[in-house]
């Protein structure tokens, strides 16, 4: 076992270009003793969002992706959706919406 | 296709090269990230940005690695082993091979890949965070400089700003 086969890649360059985050709160509608509701209680949270980072031309992924991505959704982040382009200005372009549960374990 | 993903963060208060290096590769994130591999979780990558805040300069890590489920079936008998055979064991990979599930095999297997793990973040080189606005540009030491000043450039600042910057990684 070697550097190379342990999932580290080499640093590339990186400009992120835009980062949209939406929090949820999940909430519970508590019912008191006498069954009407009481005090709502938040938990879960929850962070929608997208990032958009540039590389430049002949970067295997557009850029340092997990860099990126690491600044807005530490915890487990599901990535939804990746998308790639080669700008007309010869930058490597990537696209990513992910949610985020900065308190799952 | 949808990737899920175990995002660690650490920061450290020191922005040297080296400082940061070392705490890294001796941090538990980095053991954990190891033990994660040695159970058959892939580690997606690694990265180290050096930042400068109001506060101060600071060095954030961070660990991505793939999230999943690690399954252990401890399949040993309880036993007492002489000092000569532990280490006979630890140096044996085809022992390990033929008791994967006893415990001297997993804690070979977590300290061949901290070992290969720390030695991969070593040598991985640190990024250095310059915000613009909204833009953030994260530049590698000793990277390549014209890729960077193209970036720089696109980020909004100055030829003497991009100058400076690119004198000083």
């Amino acid at each position: 076992m070697g550097p190379a086969d342990i999932g580290i890649t080499e640093a590339s360059d990186t400009l992120v270009q835009s980062v949209d985050i939406e929090q949820k709160l999940s909430e519970v509608v508590r019912q008191d003793k006498d069954g009407k509701f009481a005090m709502a209680q938040a938990f879960d949270p929850e962070i929608s969002g997208s990032i958009k980072v540039l590389g430049t031309t002949g970067d295997a992924v557009g850029g340092d992706l997990v860099t990126a991505l690491a600044s807005v959704a530490a915890g487990v982040t599901i990535v939804k959706e990746k998308t790639h382009a080669t700008t007309q200005d010869n930058f490597d372009e990537t696209d990513l919406s992910f949610v985020n549960f900065p308190g799952a374990s | 296709m949808q990737t899920t993903f175990h995002i660690i963060r650490e920061e450290f208060p020191s922005a040297n090269e080296r400082e940061s290096r070392a705490a890294c590769v001796a941090s538990k994130n980095t053991h954990g990230a190891a033990a994660a591999h040695a159970s058959g979780i892939g580690i997606i990558d690694f990265s180290r940005t050096i930042e400068d805040t109001p506060s101060g300069a600071k060095t954030v890590a961070s660990w991505a690695v793939r999230e999943g489920e690690a399954e252990f079936r401890p399949d040993f008998q309880a036993e007492r082993i002489t000092t000569g055979e532990l280490l006979r064991r630890m140096r044996d990979e085809d022992w390990q091979q033929a008791n994967p599930h006893h415990p001297i095999s997993y804690m070979a297997q977590a300290l061949r890949a901290n070992h290969s793990l720390g030695r991969a973040i070593a040598e991985k080189k640190p990024l250095v965070s310059f915000k613009r606005g909204k833009f953030q540009a994260l530049l590698t030491i000793g990277g390549d400089k014209e890729k960077q000043r193209r970036l720089l450039t696109r980020a909004g600042f100055t030829p003497t700003e991009i100058t400076e910057i690119l004198s000083a990684l």
